[in-house]
């Protein structure tokens, strides 16, 4: 029974990207472009240490940007329209347990920033010509941000009282992953204490791996720190996602 | 009695520590019955609607639906029509009350046939392809009823399911709300009219300052004079 209501809010998502098929592009295919065409069309080319492109560096940063964002944008979109709308009250009175339900939202999310994140992939070949030497693993990175971030951004929305407040939320969230995280600049090249802190952002972790199937660096990617920090990221956000969202909505606020 | 469908016992809640909407409410409504709970605007009953389907827990009292108290179990029994349009308003008509259906695990062919079904019943297939926020307010209104009919709920729980809607609407509501108690479904609903409690329900219960009291018809004659008095 939760497989099928996880299956009806991934459905649910694909139905609102093609209803709202120019958000849909904007998130899916324009972002991206521009972030591709300033940080490694015009800038990419800038030599790095080691000899290599600023683009391969920077490329698999842009991808950890682009299923954050869109992450963001499913997440925050299905709470806008629960909170403005009324339809959480709906949703809620689904035969599901919260926790089934914080796994159907985080599900419908994770579909949609997968997507965004392999249309940033082929992008990517396309604008730059750089492909993963271990497509698979890339992907997989994929799906570890996908479910990261979507729980990310559900704790970023349950944790003010309703969803009109949480501004201020997601604005300490996104910049720190944005600029801390990795995405411009490698983990390797970063010194004590930033190399620690960025160890907190779960861009990091994707943007490291992407690196590493683009054989861009090693990195993070060199040793155990990768997987395990990974994880324990990954429990971490679904820990604390589970007990604000219950906590949220085991008596209905709104 | 028939077996209760709906128990509530020393039902409270205080919102904030403060606010108390509704105090030591207690009734049953037995299986296949139609109860209706009458009451001024901030009387409570949108509170006690909302602690009947599970959506708010109460802070003293208990509340047991079919036996059971696991809000999951009951709600996959349960139909509810809020006060508020709670219409995802990103998916037309159709695709409303074919994400509830799935929701509710309807098989595809049975899916289908009851969505048309429920459109027909409301006469929604003009708008089934309509987006929702072409919609005017009473066909929202009749859509809700529709996604709350879909799973063939054995306790439907209405929140003023007939509010913006024309006569001819609200005939339209009355009469499928017959049809379903007729079939042996237990229907709470919250109402401000008099004609539609006495047309609808066996049994009416007047809440007033969060307090509940039977709604005979005595109690009824004189909450209506109060009504009309403050009017």
């Amino acid at each position: 029974m939760p497989e099928r209501i996880w299956m009806a809010y991934a459905l649910r998502c694909l139905t609102e990207a093609v209803v709202d098929w120019r958000g849909a592009v904007q998130r899916l295919l324009f972002q991206p472009l521009v972030y591709l065409l300033v940080f490694g069309g015009v800038l990419g080319g800038t030599k790095i240490g080691g000899g290599g492109d600023y683009a391969q560096v920077v490329a698999p940063g842009i991808v950890a940007i682009v299923v954050m964002n869109s992450a963001m944008a499913v997440v925050g979109g299905m709470f806008a329209t629960g909170y403005y709308f009324h339809a959480m009250e709906a949703w809620l009175l689904g035969p599901i347990s919260l926790r089934g339900f914080l796994g159907a939202l985080v599900a419908g999310a994770t579909v949609m920033a997968m997507l965004a994140g392999a249309a940033a992939l082929i992008l990517i070949r396309l604008v730059l010509g750089l492909a993963p030497a271990q497509p698979v693993l890339a992907l997989g990175a994929i799906v570890f941000g996908a479910v990261a971030f979507s729980l990310l951004f559900v704790i970023a929305f349950t944790l003010p009282r309703t969803p009109a407040r949480a501004q201020g939320v997601l604005a300490f969230v996104m910049m720190p992953m944005m600029f801390f995280g990795c995405t411009f600049y490698t983990w390797d090249s970063l010194a004590w204490p930033w190399n620690g802190l960025a160890l907190l952002m779960p861009t990091t972790y994707l943007s490291e791996a992407l690196r590493a199937t683009y054989r861009a660096a090693e990195g993070l990617a060199a040793g155990p720190l990768l997987p395990a920090g990974g994880l324990l990221i990954l429990a971490g956000l679904a820990g604390l996602a589970d007990c604000l969202f219950r906590r949220r909505f085991r008596d209905f606020p709104w | 009695m028939l077996k209760p469908a709906v128990q509530m016992d020393g039902v409270g809640k205080t919102y904030a520590g403060e606010v108390r909407a509704l105090d030591h409410v207690s009734f049953q409504v037995a299986e296949g019955e139609t109860f209706g709970i009458l009451g001024a605007n901030g009387a409570g009953k949108t509170t006690l609607i909302r602690i009947a389907s599970t959506l708010m827990r109460p802070t003293q009292g208990r509340v047991v639906l079919f036996g059971e108290t696991d809000g999951t179990a009951i709600r996959r029994r349960m139909g509810v029509v809020s006060q508020d349009c709670t219409l995802d308003p990103h998916l037309t008509v159709r695709r409303n009350l074919s994400f509830h259906a799935l929701f509710f695990g309807l098989p595809g062919p049975r899916r289908k046939r009851r969505i048309d079904e429920a459109l027909a019943w409301l006469g929604l297939d003009h708008c089934a392809d309509a987006a929702i926020h072409t919609l005017s307010g009473g066909t929202k209104r009749k859509v809700m009823i529709a996604r709350a009919l879909l799973a063939e709920p054995a306790l439907l729980i209405l929140d003023e399911p007939t509010t913006g809607l024309d006569p001819e609407a609200r005939a339209v509501v009355w009469s499928r709300l017959r049809a379903g108690a007729a079939a042996g479904t237990t229907i709470v609903l919250s109402t401000h009219h008099r004609d539609e409690a006495e047309a609808l329900c066996h049994r009416v219960g007047v809440i007033e300052q969060g307090r509940m009291a039977d709604g005979d018809s005595d109690a009824l004659d004189a909450w209506f004079a109060k009504a009309a008095a403050h009017a």
